[in-house]
Order: C-alpha cells, then structure tokens, then sequence
C-alpha cells in the first residue's frame, strides 16, 4: 500500500474524488517548490557551481581559450573555476552577468561579440555591474576615477580592475593593509601611508579604528582629495575633538582649518606652499576649466611646463576679466595652505610631532609662502595648477584678486612697510624740524 | 598765571588708559606684524595681548563716549556754530603754527571750560574719535574671530582688506603719536599741558597779564604802524618850507 492509499484511508475517504485529485496536485506543487528553494539556499554559502556554470566551464577552464580582440591583442578566456566558487558571485552564475551570450549560438566562431581592445570590454562589461549595484554606480559616476575613464585616461579604473572579474571578493577584504586594490596604481602614496602614523597604528598597535585608503578617500565616490573640504570633513569625522582642541589654543582656529589643510602642520617633514583655488564665492564651489577657458590662453602654461609665474598683474587681470565675461560665477581666488604633494599629505605624524609654532608660517619669508601655485578643476574633474609668482601674496595689487587669503607677518603688503616708514620718518621730523625752527628764529630776532 | 580746571576726571582717565592702550597696541601690532623680524614676545602671546588690550581700548572708547553724550561738555567740540568764524580761526591757528610761534606770536586761542580745544584740535579730535577709532575697534573686532565675522569680512572684500585697514590706521597713529606729543609740550613750559592732564588744572595768563601783553602787542603794533607811516608818508609842504 502506498502512502497516498494509506492517506486516503485514514483522512480523505469521505471527499469527492475530483477534490481528492486537486489536493494531490497542490501537495506535489508544493514539495517541489520546498525542494527548489532549499537547494537554491543551500548553494550561498557553497563554493560548489550550478550544474549550467559547469556546462561554461567545460570549455572555458582551458588555460589556451582565447580570442583576438581588434587591436590584435589576444584576451584569455579562461576562467578559474574554484576561484569563481569561492568569490561572493558564486551564486548567481555565468549567465546572470553574460546574458548576452545565446547558449543555442555560441559557438567558437560565429557570434562572437568583438571588441577593440581589452580597456572597451572591460568598460563596455562595467556597465552590468551597475544593473545590481545601483548605489555604488551611482557613487562611482561622480569620482575622479570614472572622470578620468571618460576622458580617455587608459590607468583609471572601472569596477573590474578594483574588485576583478570573476574574483569578487566581501567588502571585508579590502578594508587590509595589503594595499590592494589602490597599491595597484598608488604604490607609493602606499608606502608612505605605513610608515605613517595611521599606517603604525594599524599595523604595529593593532588599532583596527585607524584608517587604510577607503576610510578617508571613500571606496567608489573617490575624488581629489584637495578639491574641496571632503578630505578635511574626514579628518575630522573620526578626530571629533579637533576643532574644540585647536580652539582651546589657536587664535582664529576656524579660520586656520578653513586655510590650512590638516597635513600641513599633522605632516611637519612635508614642503608647503599656498595653492589659490579658482572658487565661485556665490555657490561655494571651486571654477572648472571650461567656465573659463578662453581667459586660460593668457596664462603662461600648466604647473609642469611653466618657467615664469603668474605675476600680481596677470592674476588680477585674470580674476577681473574672468568676472567681466559675464560669468554668472563671482570668481575670487581662495587661498589655501597645502602640502606640494599627494605623497607628503600622506606623511601624517603623531600628534605631539605636529606644527605648533605659529612663527611656521607666520613670520618673515616663512616657507610655505615661497611657492604658490593657482588653481582650477580640469573637466575630468583633477586639479590642474599653475605657477605663481610668490610676490603675488604681498602686492598691493592682489588686494581685490588674493583678497581671501593673508597670514599675518608672512604675507604683508609691502606697499604699507613703506607707508610705515615714511609715517615714522615724518611724524619724527616734524617735531625736529619745527623745533629747529623755533629756536633758530628766535634767536635771530 | 592762574589755574582752570579744564580736564574733568573721567576724560584724565580715559586719556591716560587710552594712550597706554593705544601706545601698547601699536607695539605689539608691529610684532605682530614683524614677526620675524621683532622677535621680542612670541606671536601667540602678542596676539593675545594685543586682543585684550584691544577689547580695554573699547570699553574705555564708551567712557569717553557716555561723559560726552550725557554731559555738557560735548560743547568743547562746538562751542560756536559759525562756520566762517571755525574757518577764519582754523587759518588763524595755522597761521600761528606754521610761522607766528617762530616769531613769539602768541597763541590765539584762549582756553576755558567750555572752548578746550583750538579750532584744529577740534576737527582732528573729532575725525580720530568718531571715524579713526570706530574703523580700528571694528576692523580689529572682524580680524580678532575672522570666522564668526566671515559674512562681514568677506563683504569688505576678504580678510587682506580688512587688515590692510587696520594697518592703515595704525600707520596714521605712528604718525599722529609724535605730532600729539611734541604738540602737548607748547604750553607755556614744555610739560605744562602735560602735568594739567593729570591734574586737570590747565595754567592759564590770567586777564590781567593778558590785557598787558595784548597793550603791549598793540603799543608794538602802533609804533610799527607809525614806522612805517613815517617812511611812507610824504613830507608835508610846511617841512618843506
């Protein structure tokens, strides 16, 4: 007897036999979709690879497939299937990301989608990660890093090169001091990030709070750090205290972590100068090049190619002319005080070694005013930066032009040392001369 | 000689805390400003001085205000309203500045209670007082917390325009401090404007010795003004014959 029989026996025997038929039916529906859900369930945390994926990996986990891209480069095709096992996209199979491949047609030669070059495909692929990953595309289309893609840079990376293709490791396994995946480009920003206070605080004291790449320059919306006051908003968003701790001590404290970015004193062994940003004062943003690009033809050239500086009159010429095209911008110069490098801004010292000697900055020909560069955003949103003569912080006639930025006894207007001077000399001489004359007149009366 | 009291206390004291303010505030504004180059205090500590003394300046500006505003003696600023009389004795008290004091002239303003000040010390006193002063307190204020101020400053034009003011006005006040001083010893002895600034009595030709100096100015003035009739006028025909 079967269990069906022995169910009818014992429960169903006064129902109508077309009922009893239905009933049968929804029970056996229901079994197999308990069956399907646990096995799909059951594959997440298995490194194991549906029965399709093996069908794929039949033929690509040959070393030698390959194919032969337009510029003739070959491109393996090969995929290691136990690596894809175990990456977090073991689950959702081939197809799910090369649904553009028709198993009835795929065949090694025909309808085969070509394309010209390995940088095409890995962008042209990019675009399905963005299918699931809505949020993180989102973020990453407004990076550097997607700027830089868009403007033809062949290092700049797309999702693949970070997290590799079929490689996709949890978000834990970035969050390392191994570097990777930003070592890939920025070896030595790296390096130098060990050997710097954060770098030994995760490394040696096992603080597992200090920060590695992603904690200040964020994973996918990465920018500039310079650009604007995102770098700063993240110091600042793990050393709550800071600004309440500078106050406690710094005059106008406010004022020096709006002008003068952290690493400029937290990294004492770097180089400083003072970069005056291209800014928008009305919507508070820094002027991209093409605002302003038929003024930039008067400039004497980028940072790395220019041999003479701005001068005080070509700035003011600039910022006047730029603001006389009839911008809806109101272009000034914001003046910051930075370190030269990407590298030294990585240079952070622990905080007892840091700059507090005001006389630093703020004293006769102090260092950081001897290099000053000018600055705006290029369209691929980097920073490009032109040299300035270091006069243009003390002219008088960068009072409208640098009228943002001063530090006191570093960047005195000269024209007022000589005021000063001639008010000593003359209110000394008045008395002496009519004194003079006083007695001598007298005398010959 | 005799004495008037012509410094009331409150202006004594306003005057004394205000020269030492002023006085301390142009030499730690110069360190500041000279950093480097002066290296007498530190910049931290000279800022810090610099600020408090700053903010003693102001209270001590609302001393001088209030006496003025709820005393009478706002009068010494105008004690007459007549223009062409404030003009005819401005040229007149130049005059004796630039030339009548070489040759013994007397001074031609007379001070009393109410007419302290000569018609040039008025004008300037005022321009310093309500212009000079305020424009430095303010100026110092925005540049004291440029950040709480940073709407104000950055509608003056930025920080470097503001403290280019600052510095203006300090330089006026270099300036001034000599003249001020090396003025304050024309009395009739060179510290007696001086000592009268701490005790409030000024010592003055009482008008007796007034009216003689002023007949034997005009005996003077008579016995040139014959003089030169004498060599001027022609001999009458009686002479003559």
């Amino acid at each position: 007897m079967t269990i069906s029989n022995r169910k009818d026996k014992m429960t169903m025997g006064r129902l109508p036999t077309d009922l009893r038929k239905l009933a049968g039916v929804m029970f056996l529906v229901l079994c197999s979709f308990s069956w399907l859900t646990s096995t799909a369930l059951a594959s997440i945390p298995d490194d194991s690879l549906s029965a399709e994926d093996g069908k794929c990996l039949k033929c690509h986990s040959f070393e030698r497939l390959s194919t032969t891209l337009g510029d003739g480069e070959k491109l393996s095709l090969h995929v290691p299937g136990e690596v894809f096992a175990k990456s977090v996209h073991n689950w959702i199979g081939c197809a799910s990301c090369h649904r553009d491949i028709n198993l009835n047609t795929h065949s090694l030669s025909k309808n085969k989608k070509t394309y010209a070059n390995k940088r095409e495909r890995s962008i042209a692929l990019a675009k399905i990660c963005y299918e699931c990953h809505e949020d993180k595309s989102h973020q990453y289309e407004g990076s550097i890093h997607a700027s830089l893609v868009e403007s033809g840079n062949f290092a700049a990376p797309v999702c693949t090169d970070c997290h590799g293709s079929h490689t996709v490791k949890p978000k834990a396994a970035y969050e390392t001091l191994t570097g990777g995946p930003c070592k890939n480009c920025h070896a030595n920003i790296f390096d130098v990030y060990l050997k710097s206070m954060h770098g030994q605080a995760r490394s040696k004291l096992g603080h597992i709070e200090a920060p590695v790449c992603s904690d200040c320059h964020r994973a996918h919306d990465v920018n500039a750090a310079s650009v604007e006051d995102r770098l700063k908003e993240a110091c600042l968003g793990c050393h709550e205290g800071a600004k309440g701790a500078h106050k406690k001590w710094l005059p106008n404290a406010g004022l020096h972590l709006q002008a003068v970015s952290c690493a400029a004193c937290h990294a004492p062994a770097a180089r400083r100068r003072v970069d005056l940003m291209l800014f928008d004062s009305v919507a508070q943003r820094p002027i991209s090049e093409n605002e302003v690009s038929p003024r930039l033809g008067n400039l004497p050239g980028p940072r790395e190619s220019s041999k003479d500086g701005l001068d005080a009159k070509e700035l003011w010429n600039l910022v006047r002319g730029i603001n006389r095209d009839g911008t809806a911008a109101e272009v000034t110069l914001r003046g910051r005080m930075e370190v030269v490098t990407g590298e030294q801004a990585h240079q952070l010292a622990w905080k007892e070694k840091a700059l507090r000697n005001c006389e630093s900055c703020h004293s006769d020909g102090a260092e950081p005013f001897q290099n000053v560069t000018v600055s705006l955003i290029r369209a691929d949103g980097k920073r490009v930066s032109y040299d300035a003569e270091k006069e243009v912080l003390s002219s008088a006639l960068s009072m409208n032009s640098v009228g943002g930025f001063y530090a006191l006894g570093g960047t005195r207007v000269k024209l007022l040392d000589i005021l000063l001077l001639l008010a000593v000399a003359g209110g000394a001489s008045v008395p002496i001369v009519h004194l003079a004359m006083r007695k001598l007149l007298r005398k010959g009366k | 000689m005799k004495k008037i009291y012509i410094h009331p206390l409150p202006i004594r004291i306003w005057h004394w805390i205000n020269a030492s303010s002023v006085i301390a505030l142009i030499l730690t504004g110069l360190q500041i400003r000279y950093v480097g180059l002066v290296n007498v205090m530190s910049l931290q500590l000279t800022v810090t001085v610099h600020n408090w003394i700053g903010f003693l300046l102001i209270g001590n500006f609302f001393i001088w205000l209030s006496f003025y505003l709820f005393s009478d003696k706002i009068r010494i600023y105008h004690p007459e309203l007549n223009p062409k009389k404030y003009y005819r004795d401005s040229i007149r008290q130049a005059r004796y500045y630039g030339w009548g004091i070489f040759r013994g002239a007397p001074n031609p303003h007379h001070m009393t209670p109410y007419n302290k000040f000569n018609p040039l010390q008025r004008v300037s006193y005022q321009i310093i007082m309500l212009l000079v002063i305020p424009l430095q307190i303010i100026t110092g204020i925005l540049l004291w917390d440029v950040e709480r101020f940073s709407g104000i400053v950055t509608l003056l034009g930025g920080v470097r325009v503001v403290d280019t003011v600052h510095v203006l006005i300090l330089i006026f006040f270099a300036f001034f401090l000599f003249i001020h001083v090396y003025l304050a010893t024309l009395g009739h002895t060179a510290t007696a404007h001086i000592k009268a600034m701490f005790t409030g009595y000024e010592e003055i030709e009482d008008e007796k010795s007034m009216d003689a100096n002023k007949d034997k100015r005009h005996d003077e003035d008579k016995d040139k003004q014959q003089i030169r009739m004498h060599i001027t006028r022609p001999p009458s025909p009686l002479q003559i014959h």
